[in-house]
Parts: C-alpha cells; sequence; structure tokens
C-alpha cells in the first residue's frame, strides 16, 4: 500500500499494519480479520488493501464465524480503519475495480491452493460471484451465480463507462463486468446489478469460429469505452473476436453483442485498443509471425461481416505490448493523437523493446517502429510513476542487470548487479529498489533521476522491500523503505527511503510478536 | 535491639533464679529442668524448600504453558523476641526461578530473584511446632529473554521490581522433639498465600554486545505481571 505495509498473521486471525514513523520507527497497528484467511488484494490506488477469510469451517457454536472480506484502509494521514463483510460460501479470489466502486469475490481458477484453511465444504457452487459496493446507497453485497455451460470463472475485467447500447441514440455511461471463463466470455451490467428488482442477466458469448463444435478459452480482453467495443483473443485460436454492444429492446439488457472475427494470421499474445492516424484500431501482437496487425473496428461497427486487417512486419517477435502515449506525447509537441506503443517479449527469439508510432508525428516522420536494443528477452515492463521512464526487468538467464527505459530520449540504460534482482518502484516515481530475494542481505537504491547506485546491505536477508510514504505524501514528505525478513516472527530493516543509509537504518525485530 | 534485650534477659534471669524455676512447674517432657529457653520457639533456623506460584497474567504467557513458575526457597530466621507461646523472628530470604517455553517458535526464558525481609510471627505448640504468618518485603529481579531469528542479537529486558509476600503456614517439629535436646531440629512446613510483585512493561530490545552495527527498536509484549498465588514446602534446621 502506498503508506502502509501489511502483514497478515493467519494463525492469531489480524492484519498487522506498518506504516511511518519517525527516525526510522515503524507504527504497528492490529486488526482483526475473519479466521482462515484466502488471499488478499490491494486497490489499484494503494489505499486499500482487500482481505478474504473462509471463516470457520465445519461451523460449531464456539466456531462459527461466516466467510467474510475485510477491507483494510490506509489513507494519506496514515489513519488505519478497516470495514467487515460477510458472506455466506467463501471464496478465494478476488478483483478490485480500478475505479474504487466495486470489489468481487470469486471461486478463481486455483481454489484448492487459495483455500489452505479448513477442510472445504462438501458442495461449493464455482460459478457463484459476489459483488461488494463500495460507493453509493447500497451497502450489502450481493451473491450472484452465473450461468453455466460447464465453465467456470477465470479472470475479471472491469470496464471504465462504456456508451451503451453502442451508437444508439439513447446510449448511456454504464460499467461492466467482464468475465472471462475456460469457455466463453460473460458481460454483467454493474449499473443495473444493485437494481431493486435484481441484476439483470449476464449475457454469454462463446467463443467459436462457428466451423467446428470446439469452444475456445479466452486468454485476455480489451475494451473500447467510447464505441462499445470488446476485444477477445484466445489460447488457440488465429481469430480476434470482435463483439460490439449494440442495442437490443427485446432482450432484458438493452444491448447485445454483435461478434465479428478478425484473423491476424497467427495466435495473438496481446492487444488493445490504439488510436492511429487512420482511426481507433485494435493492435494485436503475433510473435509467431514477428509482426502486429490492425484491425479496423469501424466494420465491426457497420456490422460488416468481414473486418479489414493490416499487418505490420516487426523486427522481433515481441509478445506484449503496452500505451506509451502520455509519456512520450509531451516530447511532441506537434504529434496527432495516434498513440506510441511499448513493444517488448519475453518468448524466445526476442529481444529488447521496441517504441511503435501508430501515426506518422513530427517525432518519428521516418518509420512506425523504433527498436531499443537490449541482448536479452525483456521479462517484464514496469511502469514509474509520474514519470517518463519504464524499468525493464530482464530474463533470468541474462542476470545480474535490469534497465532504465526513458522514454523521451529512447535510451535504455544499464544497471548492473552481481545476481538477479528483483525490483521495487518507488510510489513515488523518484527512485526504484534492486534486492535479490534469494538469501542475500544486498539491497541498493538507484536514484531515477541521476541512475546513481547506492548500495546497501542488511544484517538478516531480505525477503522484500516497500517504500511507504510518511506524513504529505504528495510533497517532499518523509518516506521510509521497509525490508522484510521472513525469519522467526518477521522483522524488518528500515531505511530513510530519501537519504538511505545504514549508519541510520534502523532493525525491527518481531513484528508478530506484538499486539494482541 | 529491645525484643533481643528482653529475650537475653529472660534467660539471664531464668539462670539466676533456681528459686523461681523451682517453684514454677515448667517442666519438660523429659522432666528436667529448664535452664535455657526452649530452642522450639528461641532459635536460628534455615529452611530450604520448593516454591510453587501461579501467575495469571497475560505477560507471562509467552514464558509460560501453564501459568506455574517453579522456584528454589532459602531462608534464614532468628527469633528475636518470644513470649508464651509467641514469638517473633525476622530474616532474610532467597528465591530463585525460571521458566521457558516457546511462542510463536521463539524460545523464550523467564527468571526470577526475589530477595526479602521475612517478617514472621508464630504461635508455638510446643513438640507439635508451630503456626505462623509471615510478610516478606523485598525486591524481585526479573529477567526476560526471547530469542528470536528476526533479531540479530536476543531480545531481553531485566529490571528490579518491589516485592512482598503475605503467607500463613504450618512448621511441624520432626525431630528431636523434646525441649532438652542440643542437636539441631528438623522441621517440615508449608505455607501458602500471595506474591505481590509490582508491573512491568515488557519493552524488550536487542543487546547491546551485538556483533550488528544497525540499531534496533524495541519490542512490547505488553505489561508482565509476576503477582499471584503461591505454595511452599520447604525443610528447616534450627539450632
Amino acid at each position: 500500500m502506498n503508506s502502509g505495509v501489511v502483514i497478515i498473521d493467519d494463525s492469531a486471525h489480524r492484519a498487522v499494519v506498518l506504516t511511518w514513523a519517525s527516525d526510522q520507527q515503524l507504527n504497528r497497528t492490529f486488526l482483526p480479520i475473519g479466521r482462515n484467511f484466502t488471499s488478499a488484494l490491494a486497490s489499484p490506488d494503494g489505499q486499500t488493501l482487500f482481505v478474504l477469510s473462509a471463516g470457520d469451517w465445519p461451523r460449531t457454536p464456539d466456531h462459527n464465524q461466516s466467510p467474510s472480506l475485510t477491507a483494510i484502509t490506509v489513507d494519506t494521514n496514515m489513519k488505519v480503519s478497516e470495514t467487515q463483510f460477510s458472506m455466506a460460501e467463501p471464496h478465494s479470489s478476488l478483483a478490485v475495480d480500478p475505479n474504487g466502486d466495486y470489489v468481487v469475490a470469486f471461486h478463481g481458477p486455483n481454489p484448492a491452493r487459495a483455500f489452505n484453511g479448513p477442510p472445504m465444504p462438501f458442495a461449493e457452487n464455482p460459478n457463484e460471484i459476489v459483488i461488494f459496493p463500495l460507493r453509493g446507497a447500497v451497502t450489502k453485497p450481493v451473491s450472484y451465480t452465473l450461468q453455466s455451460f460447464g465453465s467456470t470463472p477465470q479472470r475479471l475485467t472491469f470496464t471504465q463507462p462504456m456508451n451503451l447500447p453502442a451508437g444508439a441514440p439513447n446510449a448511456m455511461a454504464r460499467r461492466l463486468l467482464l468475465v472471462e471463463t475456460d469457455l466463453n466470455v460473460k458481460i454483467l451490467d454493474l449499473s443495473h446489478f444493485f437494481d431493486a428488482k435484481g441484476p439483470r442477466p449476464e449475457i454469454t458469448v462463446p467463443l467459436s469460429t462457428g466451423m467446428t463444435a470446439q469452444q475456445l478459452a479466452p486468454a485476455g480482453l480489451a475494451v473500447d469505452p467510447d464505441d462499445g467495443i470488446i476485444a477477445v483473443r484466445t489460447t488457440s485460436d488465429t481469430n480476434v473476436y470482435l463483439l460490439t454492444l449494440l442495442a437490443s429492446p427485446t432482450t432484458a439488457n438493452d444491448f447485445n453483442p454483435s461478434i465479428n472475427l478478425a484473423d491476424v494470421g497467427g495466435i495473438p499474445s496481446d492487444l488493445t485498443f490504439v488510436n492511429t492516424d487512420t482511426g481507433k484500431r485494435v493492435a494485436a501482437l503475433v510473435p509467431t509471425k514477428s509482426n502486429a496487425v490492425l484491425i479496423d473496428t469501424t466494420t465491426s461497427l457497420s456490422q460488416v461481416t468481414e473486418t479489414v486487417t493490416t499487418t505490420i512486419a516487426l523486427p522481433s517477435p515481441y509478445s506484449k505490448l503496452s500505451l506509451v502515449t502520455s509519456a512520450v506525447a509531451s516530447a511532441c509537441s506537434g504529434s496527432t493523437k495516434a498513440d506510441v506503443a511499448l513493444l517488448w517479449g519475453d518468448s524466445v527469439g526476442s529481444s529488447g523493446v521496441a517504441l511503435w508510432a501508430l501515426g506518422v508525428s513530427g517525432c518519428t516522420p521516418y518509420r512506425s517502429v523504433q527498436v531499443l536494443a537490449i541482448a536479452d528477452p525483456v521479462q517484464s515492463v514496469d511502469d514509474v510513476p509520474r514519470g517518463k521512464l519504464k524499468i525493464l526487468e530482464a530474463t533470468a538467464s541474462s542476470g545480474g542487470a535490469f534497465f532504465v527505459l526513458n522514454l523521451l530520449d529512447r535510451t535504455a540504460a544499464p544497471l548492473l548487479t552481481t545476481s538477479t534482482p528483483a525490483i521495487s518502484i518507488a510510489p513515488d516515481g523518484a527512485r526504484v529498489w534492486a534486492y535479490d530475494p534469494n538469501n542475500s542481505t544486498d539491497l541498493a537504491s538507484v536514484d531515477l533521476t541521476t541512475l546513481s547506485p547506492i548500495p546497501l546491505t542488511t544484517t538478516l536477508p531480505i525477503s522484500t522491500v516497500y517504500d511507504i510514504a510518511g506524513p504529505n505524501p504528495d510533497s517532499k514528505g518523509p518516506r521510509s523503505l521497509i525490508a522484510i525478513h521472513n525469519t522467526g516472527t518477521l522483522g524488518a530493516t528500515v531505511f530513510d527511503a530519501r537519504n538511505p543509509d545504514t549508519t541510520t537504518a534502523r532493525i525491527v525485530p518481531s513484528l508478530l510478536l506484538e499486539g494482541p | 535491639v529491645k525484643p533481643l534485650t528482653l529475650v537475653l534477659g529472660l534467660g539471664v534471669a531464668a539462670a539466676a533464679s533456681p528459686a523461681i524455676a523451682q517453684t514454677t512447674p515448667q517442666l519438660p517432657e523429659s522432666g528436667a529442668p529448664s535452664t535455657t529457653a526452649d530452642t522450639r520457639t528461641v532459635m536460628w533456623r534455615v529452611e530450604m524448600g520448593y516454591r510453587g506460584s501461579y501467575l495469571p497474567s497475560a505477560g507471562y504467557d509467552p514464558f509460560s504453558t501453564n501459568d506455574l513458575l517453579p522456584q528454589f526457597s532459602l531462608a534464614a530466621t532468628r527469633t528475636i523476641w518470644n513470649a508464651e507461646d509467641v514469638s517473633f523472628a525476622p530474616g532474610l530470604a532467597w528465591d530463585f526461578g525460571s521458566a521457558g517455553a516457546t511462542s510463536r517458535g521463539d524460545t523464550t526464558t523467564l527468571t526470577m530473584n526475589r530477595l526479602t525481609v521475612p517478617l514472621e510471627g508464630r504461635l508455638h505448640f510446643g513438640q507439635w511446632g508451630y503456626a505462623f504468618l509471615r510478610a516478606a518485603p523485598g525486591i524481585a529481579a526479573v529477567k526476560v529473554q526471547v530469542n528470536d531469528s528476526s533479531s540479530p542479537d536476543p531480545l531481553t529486558r531485566t529490571r528490579w521490581l518491589f516485592a512482598t509476600d503475605l503467607s500463613a503456614g504450618y512448621a511441624w517439629l520432626v525431630w528431636p522433639k523434646i525441649r532438652a535436646a542440643t542437636s539441631p531440629r528438623l522441621w517440615f512446613q508449608g505455607d501458602g498465600g500471595y506474591g505481590f510483585v509490582a508491573d512491568d512493561s515488557l519493552t524488550l530490545v536487542a543487546n547491546s554486545s551485538s556483533s550488528s552495527s544497525l540499531r534496533s527498536s524495541s519490542v512490547d509484549l505488553g505489561t508482565l505481571s509476576m503477582s499471584g498465588g503461591f505454595f511452599r514446602l520447604a525443610a528447616a534446621l534450627s539450632f
């Protein structure tokens, strides 16, 4: 979290919240959580942690706690609070709305592993989801069973407000919950979920080419909220499924998806909606062909059965992309509204990253793909908040390095480490922390302005680190780096994050020994 | 000083006034005339035994699985005043005990040294021994230690605390029972009561003899109260 670290102490049925204190001390707050913790997930804004607990099973007069969701909040004044909601059935997975309106508890893809508490109930409904409203007049969670055709939910996506039905004059902004199961995609209208007469039924979209009876498993999706289009890729099909949510006055929902298929020539590994200088497109990466495909979504809007695609050859089999338009645009005062995408890949044969300009702008007048050479495949690209930087983590085979990608200068500065590092980026975007989580005491702080590393060390091996804010998190207020030592009853070494120095650091031992 | 003077004075008076002794029917069980104070009443006394304390404080839980603290008990007293069947004997006592447990995987130990001044009032029953009431103000040194691998050094705390015992019991004269015996006497005794020790906050810090160069925060384990009921079984020698 932005201003705290939460340790789940399941054996004591509590959460230990660590917050900043002066002179590298830590304040500790102890909050009760439900028995038998199953999973936890932080909200994207870093202010709330949602904790799922299974409760007691079997329930007895002395141990009769229901399954529950606990929301632990650490606000910008470092005030710690919690809210608890009860559920009828235990669930092991969470999805948190990035806008902060909803949280959904659901069965999840690996319930047995997450559910490490008491024995499982004899019968469960894996298609039940529980939606918790976090804002508005409704405060009680609502359980809902998704229609199943032999499928169970795998991933949940909250859309931004979409104008639905697409293209209709009476279109209204509403939010959808998109549920990817192992066989289809389900669309649930969240804006009408808490209606007095009950939720509107979800729409199930089976994924099939129509040529065979085989149903396909969705592998990811992208949403265009402006035009009411959902693009879905699958694990084994070369088609991208475009679902346009058109008006449907005769159905329970006032929209219904119109499905168009766009063959991209290979199984797409990633996709997103992009703005090009010729309009909005779906950009899909096909690493097996080392190319990208732009799909014209206007054809699906006009309900033309054939979609128009444009194939762009790429210099490397990139498998992932993300938009970096806002970071790059400030340097391109004369740029069009076209997006710039960052391409990378962790697959064999891919290397480095590339910036893919989706329009002809003043910045890139001569080519659309600019490669930044890095010898090894890039495993992940981490965002640096409030900056024009990205941190590139290379795959383990390259070992001992990570890169600071400057999107303005189009440079990728390597930072060498003696072993494969784990990376933690400060939420204020000022520094990155590198450490070795494999029984090592080595730690380094890298100032992202100067790229100057400060080597540090701790007494005990580091398992993970967190850079948390103190008072006045938006200004130049103090921050602490908490290096967690997963030994004994958990300890930490606390550094002044802005001026890290072992002479001022402090060991805070026995984090789980204190408290009620 | 005055009670001792009184006791000695009584002894001297008894030795210097055989006529009074002859006319007073204070014969020992052997029938021999008494020429000195009854050493079943006026005596030096050293006792040694077992003391068990029940400490219900939650602060004691990390150090014990059963709330009990076993202790070795040693005390020495001297009768400094007596009249009829009543006597008063102050002294010095030392109790030592330790406990240990495992708290969340950490080994914990607690040791306590208690130094008190027992002030004992006795009601004697001749060869059957005596009953007593004891108040024992003093101090207790409590040392706790937690060995947690998340701390480079053991977490410890040592404090001297005000302590007082209040108890009642009975001392049974085992042998020899006769008044005229000159050999040391053996006693068995038992008492029970309440031991009070001032509360202390369990704020533990890492041992400063550490090889670690980093500063360390304290660990607050709440409040420790070593107060609680106790019993004591002891054997004693008097002379």
